[in-house]
């Protein structure tokens, strides 16, 4: 009979560990994936949103369709750089790929300006300008909303005057970040 | 018997059940008051000052004078900062800052006329017309209690009233901003950090103004009770404190708490006094508790009498430095100015110079920045060489000091990692950044740079990730705007073709003649 | 120039580094180290020393195959400690080479493979106890009463510890009558032959053999409450070990042995105290030590009563190092 008491528990022990463990691991995977609006949703997070459309597509929205549904590949999107990549790796469960050089090429954050002085006040870049970060009229100098533009740089071609430039952003004192220590 | 057994509770780890309670973890660092003297330091005014225009919150300012201006002394230059003498605005441009990357916003260089003349030039000189401290304590309270948040504003922007401690948010937005009714005020008369005086000093020169600041406090925050809190290791500054409240008993009791790091900081304070820990995604006022600097109460009682805010007490200390003081000196003054008049120069040159405290402040690399409201101490320390960090053995005393409850060990291993996820479940928001857990480590590991480091880290990926979803937002707008424009213009086609085809004989006929005008036109073109 | 940002050396810390915490452990073995050599054999001394050198050396030797500077990982003084607290877990009369291996194990596959301090999950010298306990089944089970060895003389036990001469200690032919008669052993025995009865003379020595070690584990307990006035290591483990150790005898334990005989034999004091206590391998919070601790207690009492071994704590740690992460996982913020 003596053999009881530790059968018991060890029995006990075994289920109570297994109960535990099932119960921590258990995660998000209970997101569909077949639910293909889901998906995109997901993807669209991960992209940086600059709307730049060096990946071929209009926007990071259509981007991240052409990904779910057209299996598109996963490293055409040069503002987003590695990161992005690993992210959209980490999501989809495929390979990490480098980035396609065809697209374009990593760069740090930058904004564009408009040399107020140049500007004739044609409108085109207002139109080209994806998120809307442009304001100005017709024959009226124009302006760049610093805090909204994502320096896709999609203002730049049609600007018959060539009064835009992209500028790394001044650091100011509110996204100043402590230096990662030694 | 009694304090025996005290100890071997609080050894034990059972915390006091009466006030003054214990707070979680913290550590009993000698205070070292090398700048405590008889008085404080006024150093003569300086030739210049340059005054950052950046808010609290670490945001721009848009100034409100121009170059060339001349302003007086109290005179705003910005929303919340005003001209700490008179003189002529020589230049508007970046400055360096007291910044651990000594980074240049922009600021306005004043140049002093030395006559340090008071009032606003527009407005009347006429002392009796701004009216007395106890004038504007009623009107703000009338402004208060009518609900006339406009001119309230108004009258507290002229106070430019921040606080004196580290942090620097606004104390007429603490005492008056608040929606839930405040039943505990504190007034902080603890020293942030070993090293620094500069509170206790104050409270020696002018406990009597001061206790006439914190009635101010109370009636303008209309709380149950206030409570001064001041560390048992100043016996000179409570005495005063004592004798100045006598006069005023209904203002405040006065609460004599132990000596340990960091009380000065607002979360162990407060736990200090009320027994209450307020988790970190909460706020003090949401549990009725405001605490104000008493430096704060001081510059408070001081606006109100029509002088705002626009200098302050720093301690100048450290092992090295030779002429160690508490110093009343004008905001904008530079560090290298302050040190010279006081005696301190010899110091420059083979020394660190550290703004703010040993533990939660920084070498300076240029001497030549402004001192702000919460810059509260500048120390000459040797120059030493730095040990290298050994590996974390997890001995866990950096959680047994955390005064925030964490485990710094776990977030260390997290952040080091670039684990943003990880530290946000580790609450690494909660982190005061006291350096306890520094302190403590025996393997010398750098934990509160590498808080430091995750925490900037994470704001940064906030703001990005706010402006993703900003930009996300707008792109979509615009497509959809583009998309019912495009629908619009179709539609008013088909309008049109609609009209054309079941529009009247009439109409055709005309149409007609107009065609064959046309091509009238166009033949004697083909034929040539 | 170097620019300093939280400076520590401006302030009056009580600050202590990872070299005197080892230290501190090291002074804390010593009265139990000498009252072990008094009633056992000064052997003890001579195992704890040719553990930390040839440890030194491993240790050195692993740093240097990792491509990092040896010197300073050496000083921290960790592996030090280690490998006196495996020399002491083993039998006294363990050969000298099967102990190198036992040191060998502990260093490499209980510390170096996961990259030094601070990264090993396992308790390093539980690991080359466990290695040792699989490999070597015999000898480490192989422990002397009393007096015993004394009898036997230094000399000719060196001699038989490295393997030398005409002894070998696994067939006890030097030391003629010799029994394996610590409490531990004994409990096993009876449970394995199912006696109740146990004979006069066993008894006897059971008693003289039980108060030897009652000696010794009061020494390390003395050792153990140095750390604890030094605030080295914290009450919450050794408490929890013996408490659970204790409430699990009262209600299931079939022994004879009255309860203190249980805790202060074997290595239940030195392991809640010395080895359990290990920061890097234990749970991080307070209430994640007690868990901690109380596995250690309840799993030791388990391997005891019911397990094939005399002495269940160094599996009962390890056991426990393996749920450390799990219980820092769930546990993500001190009381």
């Amino acid at each position: 009979m003596s053999f009881v008491i530790p059968f018991l528990l060890v029995v006990f022990a075994l289920i109570a560990t297994g109960a535990l463990l099932a119960r921590l691991s258990r995660t998000n995977t209970s997101t569909d994936k077949n639910n293909t609006s889901a998906m995109i949703e997901q993807v669209n997070a991960v992209l940086p949103q600059t709307q730049c459309a060096q990946c071929g597509y209009p926007g990071c929205r259509p981007y991240a369709s052409a990904i779910i549904e057209q299996n598109e590949q996963i490293n055409r999107c040069p503002p987003g750089g590695d990161k992005t990549i690993t992210d959209l790796s980490n999501l989809l469960g495929t390979p990490v790929i480098p980035l396609n050089n065809e697209c374009g090429v990593v760069k740090p954050p930058l904004v564009a300006i408009i040399d107020e002085s140049v500007c004739i006040g044609c409108t085109l870049c207002i139109q080209a300008c994806p998120v809307d970060a442009i304001v100005g009229a017709s024959k009226l100098m124009h302006t760049v909303i610093q805090n909204e533009c994502t320096g896709c740089e999609l203002c730049l071609p049609p600007c018959p005057v060539d009064c835009i430039e992209l500028l790394t952003p001044q650091q100011t004192a509110a996204d100043w970040q402590w230096p990662r220590p030694a | 018997m009694n304090t025996l057994l005290n100890t071997l509770a609080t050894r034990l780890g059972f915390h006091n059940q009466q006030p003054p309670f214990s707070f979680h973890g913290g550590l009993p660092l000698n205070p070292n008051k090398r700048a405590l003297g008889e008085s404080i330091v006024e150093p003569p005014l300086p030739p210049y000052l340059i005054i950052p225009l950046i808010n609290y919150a670490k945001q721009s300012l848009t100034p409100t004078v121009a170059v060339g201006d001349s302003v007086r002394r109290g005179q705003l230059l910005a929303a919340g900062v005003v001209a700490p003498t008179s003189g002529k605005i020589k230049a508007i441009k970046p400055h360096a800052t007291i910044h651990p990357d000594t980074l240049a916003v922009n600021a306005i260089v004043l140049h002093c006329d030395g006559e340090d003349k008071r009032g606003n030039p527009s407005a009347s000189d006429n002392p009796q017309e701004l009216g007395g401290a106890s004038d504007n304590l009623s009107r703000l309270i009338k402004l208060r209690s009518s609900g006339k948040q406009s001119q309230m504003q108004q009258l507290v922007d002229q106070f430019a009233l921040s606080g004196l401690g580290g942090a620097g948010f606004p104390t007429a937005e603490k005492l008056l901003g608040n929606t839930t009714p405040v039943k505990t005020l504190i007034i902080n008369a603890a020293e942030c950090e070993p090293e620094i005086s500069c509170d206790e000093a104050l409270i020696q020169s002018d406990a009597i103004d001061i206790v006439k600041g914190i009635d101010a406090a109370v009636q303008l925050s209309q709380c149950d009770q206030c409570i001064v809190a001041i560390e048992d290791s100043k016996p000179a500054a409570i005495e005063n404190l004592q004798s100045a409240l006598k006069d005023k008993p209904t203002a405040a009791q006065l609460m004599i708490i132990p000596t340990r790091y960091p009380t000065g900081a607002e979360s162990p304070l407060i736990e200090c006094v009320t027994g209450k820990y307020i988790p970190h995604n909460q706020k003090p006022t949401d549990h009725g508790v405001v605490c104000i600097n008493i430096a704060t109460a001081l510059a408070l009682w001081h606006a109100l009498d029509n002088a705002p805010l626009d200098s302050r007490v720093l301690s100048l200390g450290g092992q090295s430095m030779p002429n160690p003081c508490n110093v009343r000196v004008r905001f904008g003054t530079t560090v290298n100015f302050i040190l010279h008049s006081t005696g301190n120069n010899s110091v420059v040159n083979d020394h660190r110079i550290r703004a703010g405290g040993p533990l939660s402040g920084f070498d300076l690399q240029n001497l030549s920045v402004p001192i702000t409201a919460h810059t509260n101490c500048i120390l000459a320390e040797p120059r030493v060489e730095i040990t290298d960090a050994q590996a974390c053995i997890r001995c866990g005393q950096c959680a047994d000091v955390c005064p925030a409850r964490l485990l710094p060990q776990q977030l260390h291993w997290h952040a080091m990692a670039d684990d943003l996820n990880g530290c946000k479940q580790f609450q690494l928001d909660a982190c005061i950044e006291c350096g306890c857990c520094d302190l403590v480590c025996p393997s010398s590991i750098k934990l509160t740079e590498t808080f430091r480091y995750a925490k900037s880290q994470a704001r940064f990926r906030d703001t990005l990730e706010l402006k993703a979803v900003a930009a996300e937002q707008r792109f979509t707008e615009r497509e959809h705007r583009l998309e019912q424009r495009a629908l619009a213009r179709k539609r008013a086609i088909e309008e049109r073709k609609k009209t054309i085809q079941s529009s009247s004989e009439p109409d055709r006929e005309e149409i007609k003649a107009a065609l064959a005008r046309a091509r009238a036109k166009r033949q004697p073109k083909q034929s040539r | 120039m170097t620019r300093i940002i939280l400076d520590k050396q401006a302030v009056t810390a009580p600050t202590r580094n990872t070299s005197n915490i080892m230290l501190l452990v090291l002074a804390a073995l010593v009265p139990g180290i000498a009252v072990y050599s008094y009633v056992i054999s000064p052997i003890v001394v001579i195992n704890a020393l040719v553990a930390m050198f040839s440890a030194v050396v491993f240790e050195l030797l692993a740093v240097k195959l990792r491509g990092a500077r040896g010197w300073p990982a050496v000083q921290d003084g960790s592996i030090t400690v280690a490998a006196v607290l495996l020399a002491l877990a083993v039998p006294p009369g363990l050969p000298f080479w099967q102990l190198l291996v036992g040191v060998f194990i502990m260093v490499m596959l209980g510390k170096q493979v996961y990259g030094g301090l601070g990264n090993n999950p396992f308790n390093p010298a539980m690991v080359g106890y466990a290695a040792l306990m699989i490999s070597f089944p015999q000898n480490m089970t192989l422990w002397f009463a009393p007096g015993e060895l004394h009898s036997a003389g230094f000399v000719s036990l060196i001699e038989a510890k490295l393997g030398m001469g005409q002894t070998d200690i696994g067939s006890n032919k030097v030391w003629d009558g010799v029994t394996a008669a610590t409490p531990l052993e004994q409990v096993r025995v009876w449970r394995l032959q199912s006696l109740d009865d146990n004979g006069n003379s066993t008894a006897l020595s059971l008693a003289f053999s039980a108060s030897g070690w009652l000696w010794i584990n009061l020494a390390f307990l003395l050792g153990g409450l140095f750390l604890l006035y030094k605030k080295v290591i914290q009450w919450h483990i050794p408490v929890a070990v013996v408490t659970s150790f204790t409430l699990l005898t009262l209600l299931l334990g079939q022994s004879q042995i009255p309860l203190y005989q249980l805790v202060f034999s074997g290595a239940l004091i030195l392991g809640a105290f010395f080895i359990a206590t290990d920061p890097v391998t234990a749970a991080a919070s307070n209430r994640g030590r007690l868990i901690f601790g109380s596995g250690v207690g309840a799993l030791t009492f388990t391997i005891r009563e019911f397990g094939g071994y005399p002495e269940g704590i160094a599996f009962a740690i390890l056991l426990m190092n393996l749920c450390v992460p799990l219980i820092d996982y769930l546990d993500r913020r001190p009381d």
